[in-house]
């Protein structure tokens, strides 16, 4: 009996577990059912719901989720050991109870007795088996919310979508004369281009520039003329074939403009004529900068590195470089033209100037720019970049310095010298020992070293004079001059900012020196790696700084001033003037005339349709003029201006013109139009028989 | 009316002595005196029934409110009250248990006793509610409806001024509109209207047409129309100036400015100092005249007067005074330029201190004409002008310091400006910059042109089938003046007999053109019914409640009636006595003549 109820609660649970399981798996297969359709809908819109769609997602993926649970592979042996694991006063023996009673020993019966009771009293419901079922109705919620949600925002973008993702050009249906059996156009693009030629059966162009389009237009009925109207003036007559059904024709297409199809003196809709430039190419130097400037130890070369594009392909590309030699009014110019082999779409090209192979020497400057050329004939260059060789020999001359007012040679002598002595190092190098040449290069720099120091007291800078620990002291070490305060912090500690030693130097003279500094510690740090080649470039420029600093210090003098005699002021314009004539100029000049007064005049009337909804056949004329103008326009721009015409067409052939039309014309008329500019105008009096004016004159009177 | 009732009373008088004649000529001389009494009486009876006859009572008011239903009301809160009448067929198929009487004073006659009327919703325009005079009125007005609560824009512009329309728009909704003044069909400017709040909006646009057109204001909630209204606009065509230039020596100002305004058709005569005594004179678009002596008659050819310190202050006495004369008592403007020269007493420069601050070279600042519009750069002088209290900034520096000043002198005006390099800016292509500056310059300095005529469309909103007051300042037409082919003649303002108005109901909407016996017309707009209803409400609401303000302190206070209204006697009362006098008349002489 309690093995009955027993066998028949652990049934019961398994049934309910399996119930639970299936039910979540329904559950969550709905929700990722819906989830998928919601995807769907936000993505393609409502329009692409098949009817049969929904339900095959939801039975997919709900056979997805029960082969994913597998409720049925829920064996009695899972439930045992979930009960066993469950429930410790079950005593792990709930695999008793299926047994086969006889087989049982005692004390397994006597088990099945003690647990019996225990297995009553569990409930047939677990909490685990409800979880599953809790976490997936969960889901649902939130993907039924969600869609809530999405209904909202998706009802919004859909309406806006529409609106915003069509293309700007609604490409409309061309209106073809009903007389037209089929239509074939082919476009010879040009040679520049390098395409084939392609037909369309559309009778709105869209072609490169100067292509050669051929229309080929068959009719269905035998016509006697079929004639094409560019831009409302050009006529071209296509030519018939022998059943004056088929006609050919071509034109070569050199601007955008729009034209229409005569048949017989009926007219077709307006077509666009839009023409692709051929864009010049392009040119982007990415090296060197525009100025470049080769100090003295530098090597003398010059790194071009440019790119090149063209839309349709480029066909030359020149470097112009010209090297001036010289100074002064003895310059002289040579001119090279290097090619700079360009092809195709776009190229990376490069090129190294070697300046001693363009004859150029220290002080000679080179000017280059890069022209290219691309299919079509068209040219484009580069701005002209500018090479200059660092003169040394000018540098190392003493011309200025001695002349100069505040002579500082001493100094520059030294700078000098060490460049000489580096130079000299360097001849020499293959005829002395690799030490002996360190040596030499370490003495330079402590030279190097000696003089940046001695320049680093004009910017008050620490004196490293007693690096190296503190000198004997012979006043320190006097016997009464123990313990005094003074003199010892005045030979222990650094001085810095001592006013004294900042010396009278302006901000920009001390940034240059400042600079001039860091050049020579460079030097100082070559020399002493024992590399003066390296050095010798930022000894250079120490030089050239230093340089430029004694220029800067001269001070310009003007000369003395000129004293003019003083004028007598009673003889000032007392000149007989009896016989000088006065000038009198008269001229008549007209305004210019206002070349959009018809347009101006066809709003008049435009302005009375909308109202009325009819002009008088006296306006007729009027608006003829303004769609001539219009036309005029649209021949260059159709894209904006083509609606207009076609509406003006429609507004024209008939007394009652639509509101659309009107508004569509009125539209391209405000857009032709120019600002008005603003002239002075009078205002007005008002007419009160003198009231405000005797107002005003007695206002003057009273004040 | 009143040779109506006199018609009328002659007409009885005569019959009734016909018949007083008949009677004595009758045979039968029985009852001669009572019967001509009741024809008497027969013919009071008579005369009654057409005449009404009025006696005078004191007005007792008391019952109930009789509700008096206009556009706008609430139906929720007419729950509570019974006798609801309206005189608006629209509301009467609203809300059908509203009664639909012709006029508001059908409400009055029901009975001698006075019932308080109530008016619900936006109320009644001015002319009707003339006819609730005497009633003890009190209002409960609607709130105005979403939409435009005012509007403004200039009715007439000049060619090249800015278009503005000014106004704000009442949005209780909780979405933000957009507002777009539109003209041509093309988009002219734009801006956003919160949610929730009144917003004042400023919308501007310089029309590049000439002559009227209709722009549309147009209210949108995303791509849906709210509300589109027509706004008319009449562009005057521009009429050419005459300028005279008086300078001391040639200058780049003087031939930058004189080739501007030429070029626009405009007439100049220069006149350039020499020598001592000795003029370069130039005449473009005007007739040549001998310019070295001033004379008035010559001075009242031109409109403004351009000149530097200099050349004016060297004028003759005679021609200083003729210049001043001009000036205060005919409305030339003269625009002077300073220069170096600095005489501090002189008629010209006393309104305008100058404040100089010596060498100091020129400095580039932005320029403010009229204290809002930007310029570009200009290098500009030292000097400021210090400003006194009947002196106007017309041209500020960055720092709002005067750079040119205008003051009235008599009818005209003195401007005084310290910019002498305006020409880099013609020179650098900025042609916007300097015809904005010396347009502003011009336009107040310039003569006022003598007008013999205005007209002024009064009513706010006219709309056809409504009463449009039209003003007209100017001669008296005594021919009256065509209105859309309809002649209408003018009532002459009491006071002021240069003002007329005309009364006018225009037929159709659209552009309405008034036609003077002589003289170019004028041309007005009337909306579409139901335009403008925000404005429309408002005007009602403020004007139902000024009357019934009004009235109420006339009146008395809400229950307490003092008032002594004539009441007419019915009529039925006059039939009955020319019945009775009629039947005895007959029954005498069927029965009682033997």
């Amino acid at each position: 009996m309690i093995e009955h109820t027993g066998i028949h609660k652990i049934k019961s649970l398994r049934r309910n577990w399996i119930l639970a399981r299936t039910a979540a798996a329904v559950l969550l297969g709905i929700a990722t059912a819906l989830l998928i359709l919601l995807i769907n809908f936000v993505i393609y819109g409502r329009h692409l719901f098949a009817p049969l769609l929904p339900v095959m997602i939801l039975v997919m993926s709900l056979a997805c989720f029960l082969m994913m649970f597998k409720p049925w592979k829920l064996s009695l042996a899972t439930v045992l050991s979930f009960l066993d694991r469950q429930y410790p006063a079950l005593e792990e023996s709930t695999g008793l109870m299926f047994r086969n009673p006889e087989e049982m020993t005692l004390l397994q019966r006597l088990q099945i007795d003690k647990i019996g009771p225990e297995l009553s009293r569990i409930s047939s419901w677990h909490k685990a088996f409800l979880r599953e079922l809790w976490i997936a109705l969960a889901v649902l919620i939130a993907v039924v919310c969600a869609i809530k949600l999405a209904d909202k925002v998706v009802v919004v973008k859909t309406v806006t979508g529409d609106n915003i993702l069509r293309p700007v050009k609604d490409i409309k249906p061309e209106k073809v004369l009903p007389e037209i059996s089929s239509l074939k156009l082919t476009i010879h693009p040009p040679a520049y281009t390098g395409k084939a030629s392609y037909s369309q059966d559309k009778f709105t162009i869209r072609v490169e520039e100067g292509s050669t389009v051929s229309w080929s237009i068959k009719t269905n009925i035998e016509v006697s003329k079929l004639t094409l109207i560019f831009n409302d003036k050009e006529l071209i007559n296509l030519k018939p074939d022998a059943d004056w059904k088929s006609w050919t024709g071509s034109r070569a297409i050199n601007k955008p403009g729009f034209y229409q199809i005569a048949i017989d003196g009926k007219l077709s809709d307006l077509y666009q004529i839009e023409t692709i430039k051929d864009a010049p190419p392009v040119i982007h130097i990415k090296t060197p900068k525009q100025y470049t400037y080769i100090d003295a130890g530098e090597k003398p070369l010059i790194n071009l590195i440019a790119a090149l594009n063209d839309d349709y392909g480029l066909s030359s590309a020149l470097i112009h470089a010209t090297v001036a030699k010289g100074s002064g009014e003895g310059v002289k110019f040579k001119d090279y033209s290097i090619p700079f082999g360009a092809s195709g779409r776009s190229s990376q090209l490069q090129h190294i100037f070697d300046l001693p192979k363009l004859n150029m020497e220290p002080g000679d400057e080179l000017y280059f720019y890069i022209e290219a050329k691309d299919n079509h004939q068209q040219k484009s260059r580069t701005e002209v970049y500018a090479v200059n060789i660092q003169d040394t020999a000018a540098l190392l001359s003493m011309d200025g310095i001695v002349n100069g007012s505040d002579v500082k040679p001493e100094y520059f002598r030294s700078q000098r010298q060490i460049i000489m002595d580096t130079e000299k190092l360097l001849r020499d190098k293959d005829t002395m020992s690799r030490e002996r040449f360190n040596t030499t290069s370490g003495n330079i720099g402590a030279d190097q070293k000696l003089l940046r120091l001695r320049y680093g007291r004009f910017l008050g800078e620490e004196d490293e004079s007693d690096v190296g620990g503190p000198p004997e002291n012979d006043e320190l070490s006097k016997p009464e001059n123990f313990s005094n305060g003074k003199m010892i912090l005045d030979a222990m500690t650094d001085k810095h900012d001592n006013a004294e030693d900042a010396g009278y130097l302006d901000p920009s003279t001390k940034v240059a020196l400042k600079a001039t500094l860091n050049e020579m510690w460079r030097a100082e740090l070559h020399l002493r790696m024992y590399k003066p080649q390296d050095a010798l470039p930022f000894e250079y420029k120490a030089l050239r700084l230093l340089k430029d600093l004694q220029q800067k210090s001269r001070a310009y003098v003007a000369k003395t001033t000129y004293k003019p005699t003083p004028l007598k002021m009673e003889k000032r314009l007392s000149g007989d003037l009896s016989k000088v004539e006065q000038p009198s100029d008269h001229q008549i000049l007209k305004p210019a005339i206002d070349q959009y007064a018809d347009l101006k005049q066809a709003v008049q009337i435009l302005e009375q349709v909308k109202l009325n909804g009819s002009y008088a056949i006296t306006d007729k004329h009027i608006l003829q003029l303004a769609k001539q103008q219009l036309s005029a326009r649209a021949a260059a721009q159709p894209g904006i201006y083509l609606k207009a015409i076609s509406a003006m067409n429609r507004i024209l052939s008939t007394t009652k013109p639509t509101l659309a039309d009107v508004e569509l014309v009125e539209n391209a008329i405000q857009k032709v139009l120019p600002k008005v500019p603003v002239t002075p105008q009078s205002n007005s009096n008002s007419p009160d028989m003198g009231l405000s004016k005797t107002y005003y004159q007695n206002l003057k009177r009273n004040r | 009316m009143m040779n109506w009732d006199n018609t009328v009373l002659v007409v009885c008088g005569v019959m009734v002595l016909i018949a007083i004649y008949f009677e004595y000529r009758r045979a039968n001389k029985q009852y001669l005196v009572l019967r001509i009494v009741v024809v008497m009486l027969a013919f009071v009876g008579l005369l009654g029934l057409i005449y009404p006859f009025k006696y005078t009572a004191a007005v007792k008011a008391n019952g109930k409110p009789k509700i008096l239903l206009t556009e706008g009301f609430n139906k929720d809160s007419l729950a509570s009250y019974d006798s609801i009448f309206t005189t608006d067929p629209a509301v009467h198929q609203q809300y059908p248990k509203a009664k639909l009487v012709t006029t508001a004073s059908d409400l009055a006659t029901d009975s001698t006793h006075l019932s308080p009327v109530k008016i619900l919703g936006y109320g009644f325009d001015a002319t009707s509610l003339n006819e609730l005079k005497g009633n003890l009125l009190s209002f409960l007005p609607s709130p105005i409806p979403d939409g435009f609560i005012t509007a403004n824009w200039s009715t007439e512009l000049k060619t090249g001024r800015a278009f503005i329309v000014q106004g704000i728009y009442k949005n209780t909704t909780d979405k933000p509109y957009q507002l777009y003044l539109d003209g041509l069909n093309t988009h002219l400017d734009s801006t956003t209207i919160k949610p929730g709040t009144n917003t004042s909006f400023a919308l501007k646009t310089t029309p590049k047409h000439a002559s009227k057109a209709v722009y549309k204001l147009t209210v949108m909630d995303g791509r849906d129309t709210v509300e589109s209204q027509n706004i008319p606009v009449y562009i005057e065509p521009a009429q050419p100036i005459k300028v005279m230039m008086l300078s001391s020596s040639p200058d780049f100002e003087v031939k930058f400015l004189k080739d501007w305004l030429t070029s626009k058709g405009y007439g100049v005569a220069s006149r350039t100092d020499i020598s001592k005594g000795k003029f370069g004179q130039d005449f473009v678009n005007v007739d040549q005249a001998d310019l070295s002596k001033l004379s008035p008659s010559m001075l009242s050819k031109f409109d403004a007067v351009i000149s530097d310190l200099s050349s004016v202050s060297s004028l003759s006495t005679a021609e200083s005074n003729y210049l001043q004369n001009e000036i205060s008592q005919k409305g030339l403007g003269l625009i002077i330029r300073s220069d170096s020269m600095d005489k501090k007493n002189g008629w010209l420069q006393r309104s305008f201190p100058l404040i100089r601050s010596g060498n100091a070279p020129l400095k580039p600042s932005v320029l403010a004409i009229a204290g809002s519009m930007r310029t570009a750069k200009l290098n500009i002088a030292p000097d400021r002008i210090g400003l006194k209290n009947h002196s106007r900034a017309l041209v500020t520096d960055d720092q709002g310091k005067a750079l040119t000043a205008s003051v009235l002198s008599g009818s005209g005006r003195l401007i005084f400006t310290t910019l002498n390099d305006t020409y880099t800016w013609a020179l650098s292509g900025n042609k916007v910059d300097y015809a904005n500056i010396w347009s502003a310059l011009l336009d107040e300095a310039l003569r006022k042109l003598p007008l013999n005529k205005t007209w002024q469309v009064d009513t706010r909103i006219p709309m056809p089938g409504q009463q449009v007051s039209i003003t007209y300042e100017g001669q008296f037409p005594a021919n009256g003046v065509v209105i859309n082919q309809d002649r209408v003649y003018a009532a002459q303002d009491a006071s002021m007999p240069f003002r007329q108005s005309f009364i006018y109901w225009p037929e159709h909407a659209g552009w309405q053109q008034i036609k003077p016996e002589n003289g170019t017309p004028f041309w007005w707009y009337a909306w579409p019914k139901a335009s403008w209803k925000s404005i429309v409400a408002a005007q009602r609401i403020a004007a139902t409640q000024k009357f019934v303000d009004q009235n109420k302190a006339t009146i008395g206070g809400s229950h307490q009636v003092n008032v002594k209204t004539k009441i007419p006697i019915s009529k039925i009362w006059f039939f009955i006595l020319f019945l009775v006098a009629a039947t005895f008349l007959w029954a005498e002489s069927k029965f009682f003549s033997s």
